[in-house]
């Protein structure tokens, strides 16, 4: 079975092509998107909540939480806003490379790294698809190798079609095939 | 190896064979014991936290001594029928391949347990074994099976049999040249003795590692009980407390020495428990090795032997403790995977994922390590130190905010108190910076990784690059202008990181790694 990959032009021999000159994939675009609505949407009804008990006239708060509530609103509107501006700065720093024998995912505003993921130690793959990403269309690619769950290599936001390929490519490999 | 040894190891495969009949078999009904205390064990630990409250209405109980007779009868009935239970539903079958165990009397279970699934087979043997000589024998699995596979009762020698026979067939499947495994099973019982320790070296074992706790654990519940002994003991011997600390009866240096005294005192207590820890755990240590496989045996009550195949090592960890340090000596341990390993959870030495010598010489360390992995040049690595910066980052970052904190936190009552506490504390957290900078240092050569690091102690690692599961190259835009990054590298036996290292040097070793695995296609296992 072969698969048609936009990464296969940076197939080298090895040792030719460095991890630092390689040519690296931005994630869908949505993927941005979709987070930054996430967490305003999320910002808005707690706050929503929040602003509903204190004003509805039913039953009657604690004075103490009509006296703070508007602290707890203003913190939450930082919060929310935090995370709009990092998703908004931080998800187009997140990159993935795929090469003949190993996977790369790249992340980080302030503290940026770059995994490595040789496609020989891989255990087992999974794709993962909540409800919303579903809805977009997007998926997230695991990769675990005996490195252990804390150390499960991720590529989020992945179109759906693209992380089905991928997983195939890892699949079909022949050092996983042999390994894994 | 003289006949009898030959005829009694013949028979002993015998029996494996009789074993490996297909039927389901009883444990022999020693295991009722097993079974008993296993229950109370369990029990005990559970309700630990109860203790203190019996504790407390001790004196209450006291007075019916009738009632504390009865209900201890009772209990101890109960966990009698409970072992007798365990023991009746208890049935293991030994297939060709595969062992299967059905156990539980409430909860039942069935394992079914493929041999070459099994990655590690124990042996141990407690003290009410070894009246008639039989062996528990626990299998572990690699994955995530959670499960506890443990045949309970089996004579020792025939234990013994059945362990080669498993890890024959579980190394059959690795290497296929069948001459090879034929080889492997009549040199299975030929073991080379590596290394033993004698009762010197765990004394120094004692000493330098504090193997208390094994004693702390027992002694919790009756901490109470020693304080009023210690005190009444006091009393009664005319010593006032009162009087030996007070330091308006007594010249400074009388209570300085005073608190040196009763300082040492404790410490000898501690010691002398922790010596007789180490000699508990590691009474009569051998390590050995067979064809591929490490064995190790020791324990004073409770003999364990555990074994551990050579390529499954993934890190090799030389650990030095001050004390260590002062008197060149080393703990040594050869650690495999952790992930998914059913034991893993597993506290202290008994852990199977780790092999452990206590306290070898150096000469002695190098020399094992060269055995696991001959090519490994540890002894002469001289270690590149990290980036300066490391302990700049730790002022900036922890130093100087808790200076800062405490600053502000005494202020308002002495502005020079403040200024002493929070400048010596910055002063202390640095010093502690520079001490840790100084340990860390890193080298490689082509097939392997040495890392070095420590604080008061050294810990000293080498691990074979191919057994590498993911790289990671870390970088702050703090250090990025200084060309620095750190490497963190997941093994399956955990992940080690390394800050602050050039950051060519990093890529340099990753693409190595990297490299390194698309030609050699050795397995991590």
């Amino acid at each position: 079975m072969s698969i048609e990959f936009a990464s296969n032009q940076q197939v080298e021999l090895s040792g030719t092509c460095k991890v630092e000159d390689m040519v690296l994939h931005s994630l869908s675009p949505k993927y941005r998107s979709l987070n930054i609505i996430v967490s305003s949407i999320i910002g808005f009804v707690i706050v929503m909540i929040i602003v509903f008990l204190a004003i509805q006239p039913l039953f009657s708060m604690p004075q103490k939480f009509l006296d703070y509530y508007y602290i707890g609103v203003t913190i939450i509107i930082i919060f929310t806003l935090w995370s709009v501006l990092y998703s908004y700065l931080a998800d187009p720093k997140k990159k993935y490379s795929v090469r003949e024998f190993d996977v790369h995912f790249q992340s980080g505003l302030l503290f940026s790294r770059i995994i490595s993921q040789p496609i020989m130690r891989i255990q087992h793959i999974e794709i993962e698809r909540g409800p919303i990403e579903r809805s977009a269309g997007l998926a997230t690619l695991q990769v675990y190798s005996a490195g252990g769950a804390n150390h499960a290599f991720e590529i989020p936001g992945l179109a759906y079609e693209k992380a089905i390929e991928l997983r195939q490519f890892i699949l079909n490999h022949k050092d996983v095939s042999q390994n894994g | 190896m003289d006949n009898n040894d030959f005829s009694q190891r013949s028979e002993g495969m015998q029996q494996v064979a009789e074993l490996q009949n297909g039927e389901w078999n009883k444990l022999s009904p020693i295991s009722i014991i097993y079974f008993t205390v296993r229950s109370i064990v369990d029990l005990a630990n559970t309700f630990f936290y109860l203790i203190p409250v019996l504790a407390l209405n001790f004196n209450k109980i006291k007075e019916q001594p009738l009632i504390i007779v009865v209900v201890a009868s009772c209990i101890l009935a109960l966990f009698i029928i409970m072992g007798v239970l365990n023991y009746w539903f208890y049935r293991f079958r030994v297939g060709s391949d595969r062992i299967e165990i059905k156990q539980g009397v409430f909860k039942k279970s069935h394992i079914d347990l493929p041999f070459e699934r099994i990655q590690n087979v124990k042996l141990s043997q407690p003290l009410y074994y070894r009246i008639n000589d039989y062996s528990c024998i626990e299998l572990d699995t690699a994955g995530s099976a959670k499960q506890e596979a443990k045949i309970v009762a089996l004579k020792t020698d025939l234990a013994k049999q059945f362990r080669i026979k498993i890890l024959e067939t579980a190394t059959e499947e690795t290497s296929d040249d069948a001459l090879a495994s034929s080889v492997g099973s009549s040199n299975a019982s030929n073991e080379i003795m590596l290394n033993r320790r004698s009762m010197r070296d765990l004394v120094i074992h004692g000493l330098t590692n504090n193997r208390i706790w094994i004693f702390l654990g027992a002694l919790a519940p009756f901490y109470n009980a020693i304080s009023d002994f210690l005190s009444q003991f006091f009393e009664s011997i005319g010593f006032d407390a009162e009087v030996y600390f007070s330091l308006e009866t007594q010249a400074w240096w009388e209570f300085g020495l005073h608190v040196l005294s009763v300082a040492m005192l404790i410490m000898l207590v501690i010691v002398s428990l922790s010596v007789v820890g180490a000699i508990l755990m590691f009474y009569k240590y051998t390590l050995s090795k067979t064809q591929n496989r490490y064995i190790r045996r020791s324990g004073l009550l409770t003999k364990h032997e555990v074994s551990m195949k050579l390529s499954r090592i993934q890190i090799m960890v030389q650990a030095q403790d001050w004390l260590d340090v002062l008197l060149g000596r080393v703990n040594l341990s050869f650690e495999q995977n952790t992930s998914g390993v059913a034991n893993a959870s597993k506290a202290g030495e008994q852990m199977s994922n780790k092999l452990l010598v206590p306290s070898v010489t150096i000469e002695e360390s190098l020399a094992l390590m060269k055995d696991a992995m001959p090519s490994q040049t540890m002894g002469e690595q001289l270690f590149k130190p990290i980036s300066k910066r490391y302990i700049l980052r730790g002022l900036l970052f922890f130093a100087v905010p808790v200076g800062i904190f405490l600053f502000v936190a005494i202020f308002r009552d002495d502005l020079v108190v403040a200024t002493t506490v929070s400048f010596s504390t910055v002063v202390l957290i640095g010093v502690i910076l520079v001490i840790r900078w100084k340990r860390w240092g890193y080298s490689y050569d082509q097939e392997y990784f040495y890392l070095r690091k420590g604080f008061l102690g050294v810990n000293y690692y080498c691990f074979p690059l191919y057994k590498v599961q993911q790289a990671q190259f870390k970088q702050s835009i703090f250090i990025r202008p200084y060309q620095l990054a750190s490497l963190k590298i997941v093994l399956a036996s955990g992940a080690k990181l390394i800050p602050y290292m050039p950051a060519n040097e990093v890529r340099n070793i990753i693409n190595s790694i990297l490299d390194q695995l698309v030609i050699d296609k050795r397995s991590w296992m």
